[in-house]
């Protein structure tokens, strides 16, 4: 009796065990099922998606060396048959390639490494230290990134055409009796001066991601080195900075990209001057008052094919620079934890 | 002397009064300085004369004319809007969807983030406007583009079958709109990508013994977790889709922006490009003030 009692719940036990067993093989099945047909889905997501960025540069790498009369050949589509360099010698000529380089090159560096200085003195500064007024100055940085640059732009422009440091330049104007005056428009100053002062293109966010990834270091090293008579600069040289690595290449990166890329700043600032993105806005217009093509421009192709190659020379120099140190680029973001 | 008697902290905080001192001065001559001057600049006529500027004070005609003469600017702050509402939760959506995927093991990931990373290379608004224009503008009728980008046979397939005429349209435009979306989610991938990171996977482990699905565990750990990105992420893409490059000439991209320089630029009305730049951030800041009281509500922030 009491055989077949303790018998009965152990052969209970034994069916529950095996009904789990089965079912637990099925719950396996069919999260391989799902998870298989998960990947065959994230496949073509991902090829679809990784078609549609890089189906332009595609686009314009075959356009631009293809001889205009290809693209009315049917049996052409991407691989030209014959490769020319017509195209890529008449954006040359028309964007003056030489200038514009140059240009956009000193702009992009310098107010990067500008920029990335002041930030990260001024990020510091923010992590690390109690002050009066921190948070209201703090919010003033979160202001200086919300306002469109072209609420600004006009009385920037009229203070770089006249350009004066707190009224000194007419004091001594008033003095002496000269008649000196700073022409900042069409120089470098208009973009390495605001950069110098933590105030280039979206500084603010840079100073923002230098304070979050400062306040993240460890409070017990800044003491123990200040205890050993650092002085607050010392100890940032010495201590903060040597980790500071990530952080720094991927401001430095963004900051230089952006330069590169901002047309707003220098089609205001620029009348004589091109950077290679005003140069693009009006390469349309340009490219008609070449003489060899304007005869043919009612050709669409002529002009189409022409700006493929305009834009492939825009992005060539960066997209190379990305090649590079795409690890670093897409790795730092994750070290400097931007929360 | 009085310097040597202050404590610690105290000489701390000066030094950090020192380490902001480059931004104090750039914040006062680059930003402050212009902010105020453009705001008088909104009550003033201004002509450009040989030596500087002069200027008459006009009240307020300059928004007068904002708002009730002319015939295009509030038109376009408008569509600008409606555009903004419609294009970021998208973005928002989209970029997270991608940014999870991203985060997954998988083969060629490695490769998958540095394609999906170009956008934020190549984060130029010219030269997007350009391509928009030229290979998927249609006006060339290249075969390859009437195939790819174009869903008017999907759109007529969907509508056949009987679904509401607006939904199809909005997914058909979804899909048409593809191309703008992925260009311009690059930043907010990234921004996503670092914070799912932070996510620990034990929380994923440790929900998936107790049952949960992969959906549960979305809802109840990923979202929340990432949340104060989304809301950065939101900030961010509404004041880049709202400055981001437009051209007038083929009504692509953010026009207002284009009509504020053109203004002051083309036709030399600096009070009045003024007074729209104005009217036009006092429209960014109203929208990011309710976008931040409805969705900051709910963001989550873990307790450190």
């Amino acid at each position: 009796m009491f055989n077949n009692l303790s018998a009965k719940p152990s052969n209970n036990k034994n069916l529950l065990l095996k009904i789990i067993q089965s079912t637990g093989k099925i719950k396996i099945n069919e999260n391989k099922i799902t998870g298989a047909l998960w990947t065959i889905f994230r496949l073509f997501l991902l090829v679809g998606l990784c078609y549609v960025l890089l189906y332009p540069i595609i686009f314009m790498l075959s356009s631009s060396f293809k001889p205009v009369a290809q693209n009315y050949d049917p049996s052409v589509i991407w691989i030209p048959k014959s490769l020319t360099l017509d195209n890529i010698r008449d954006v040359l000529k028309v964007i003056n390639i030489k200038d514009t380089l140059k240009n956009t090159f000193l702009i992009s560096g310098v107010s990067a490494l500008l920029q990335l200085v002041s930030c990260m003195l001024v990020g510091y500064g923010f992590a690390r230290f109690k002050f009066r007024g921190k948070n209201l100055l703090f919010g003033m940085v979160i202001l200086s990134l919300i306002v469109p640059p072209q609420l600004i732009s006009i009385p920037l422009y009229i203070q770089f055409r006249n350009f004066d440091i707190l009224g000194l330049l007419s004091l001594v104007n008033r003095v002496f009796g000269t008649e000196i005056k700073f022409n900042l428009i069409d120089s470098y100053w208009v973009f390495y001066l605001p950069s110098i002062f933590g105030m280039g293109l979206r500084s603010g966010l840079f100073i923002y991601v230098f304070r979050q990834f400062f306040r993240g270091m460890s409070k017990e090293l800044e003491d123990a080195s200040a205890i050993d008579g650092c002085s607050p600069f010392k100890t940032f040289i010495s201590i903060m900075l040597p980790n500071a690595g990530p952080a720094i290449l991927t401001v430095f990166l963004f900051t230089f990209v952006w330069q590169w890329n901002d047309y707003y700043a220098p089609a205001m600032y620029f009348s004589e001057k091109t950077t290679i993105s005003t140069a693009l806005a009006s390469i349309r217009t340009n490219l008609r008052l070449l003489t060899n093509i304007g005869n043919n421009y009612l050709d669409p192709y002529v002009v189409s094919t022409r700006i493929q190659a305009a834009c492939l020379i825009s992005i060539a120099p960066i997209v190379t620079m990305y090649v590079f140190t795409q690890k670093h680029f897409t790795e730092s973001i994750e070290r400097t934890g931007i929360k | 002397m009085k310097l040597f008697n202050l404590s610690y902290e105290k000489k701390k905080g000066m030094s950090g009064i020192i380490f902001i001192m480059p931004w104090i001065i750039g914040f006062l001559l680059f930003f402050a300085k212009p902010l105020i001057q453009s705001l008088i600049f909104t009550f003033q006529k201004i002509s450009i004369t040989h030596d500087g500027f002069s200027t008459d004070f006009v009240g307020l005609d300059n928004f007068k004319y904002a708002f009730f003469l002319d015939p295009n600017f509030i038109r376009h702050v408008t569509s600008s809007i409606g555009n903004v509402f419609y294009e970021v939760p998208i973005i928002i959506m989209f970029s997270l969807f991608i940014a999870i995927i991203l985060n997954q093991r998988f083969r060629g990931r490695v490769i998958a983030r540095a394609v999906f990373f170009l956008p934020v290379i190549i984060s130029s608004g010219v030269l997007v406007v350009l391509l928009k224009n030229d290979i998927f503008g249609n006006q060339l009728g290249s075969t390859a583009n009437v195939y790819l980008f174009e869903s008017q046979g999907f759109t007529d397939l969907l509508l056949k079958t009987g679904i509401e005429p607006t939904i199809v349209l909005y997914f058909t435009d979804i899909v048409n709109r593809i191309f703008d979306l992925t260009w311009r989610s690059g930043v907010q991938i990234l921004m996503f990508l670092a914070g799912l990171q932070t996510i620990p996977r034990s929380y994923y482990e440790a929900s998936d013994i107790e049952g949960a699905t992969g959906w549960d565990s979305f809802w109840k750990i990923t979202v929340p977790l990432v949340s104060p990105i989304i809301i950065l992420n939101m900030v961010y893409s509404i004041i880049d889709t709202f400055t981001q490059y437009g051209d007038t000439g083929s009504n692509s991209g953010n026009t207002v922006v284009r009509i504020i320089y053109n203004t002051a630029f083309a036709e030399f009305n600096y009070g009045y490009s003024s007074a729209q730049a104005w009217i036009y951030f006092i429209v960014i800041v109203f929208i990011l003030i309710i976008v931040y009281r409805i969705i900051g509500r709910k963001v989550f922030y873990m307790v450190e």
